[in-house]
């Protein structure tokens, strides 16, 4: 295991690990080239910048782009070489969307019963339905990757 | 990097899941090495050989 102070964020598989370390280190540079760029627009004022708004472009960025590289890379699913065990899985990956859709969507609008939001119930409800796509179609996407990429691999 | 994991493994009548649970990484791990596509470490690859019974050279040693 490499000493390093991130390795609570670093699986325990070897190939994981070091292909995980590859990404970070990738999205600290893009990180640091949209620190420059975003240096230089503020110094000679080309584009009015929101802070705040800046920095959370910039955080969900950095996370997105990990994110994008692990689910593309294939090596979510490591394990999932037959196509029973792929169909087993994908099964799963529904049952945990329409998990995640049924409860957030529960707590919504118990939430909305027992006292007022700031947000209507229908846009909480398209927030937490979209959250429960999103994370469909992502296990959905990185399954379908390290199935290709498992079979490729077997005996 | 060409090596003789395969080789020696499928000599040994051992599986790819057998072999990656006895040196703790994944059969897609082991998959990536058998095909040359992922360079392990010297911990990985000596982890490997104990395993099989082999030393470096048999199973890393590219001979021509």
């Amino acid at each position: 295991m490499e000493k390093t102070w991130i390795r609570f964020l670093l699986p325990e598989d070897e190939y994981k690990r070091r292909t995980m370390l590859v990404y970070f280190a990738e999205a600290a540079i893009l990180q640091l080239i949209a620190v420059i760029a975003l240096i230089v627009i503020s110094r000679f004022e080309l584009i009015p910048l929101d802070g705040v708004i800046v920095l959370m472009l910039m955080m969900f960025g950095t996370v997105a782009y990990v994110w994008i590289r692990y689910i593309l890379s294939g090596m979510e699913f490591a394990e999932i070489m037959t196509e029973k065990a792929y169909r087993r899985e994908r099964k799963l990956v529904v049952v945990k969307s329409s998990t995640y859709f049924l409860v957030f969507n529960g707590m919504i609008s118990l939430y909305y019963l027992f006292g007022p939001m700031e947000v209507s119930l229908v846009e909480g409800l398209m927030v937490s339905s979209l959250g429960a796509l999103l994370l469909f179609v992502t296990n959905f996407i990185s399954l379908r990757r390290s199935y290709q990429k498992n079979r490729e691999l077997i005996d | 990097m060409k090596n003789k994991v395969k080789f020696t493994r499928m000599e040994q009548k051992m599986t790819q899941e057998q072999l990656a649970r006895r040196v703790r990484v994944t059969r897609q791990t082991i998959g990536l090495i058998e095909k040359g596509e992922y360079n392990p470490t010297l911990q990985l690859c000596v982890a490997i050989a104990k395993v099989l019974g082999k030393t470096l050279d048999d199973l890393f040693w590219e001979v021509e």
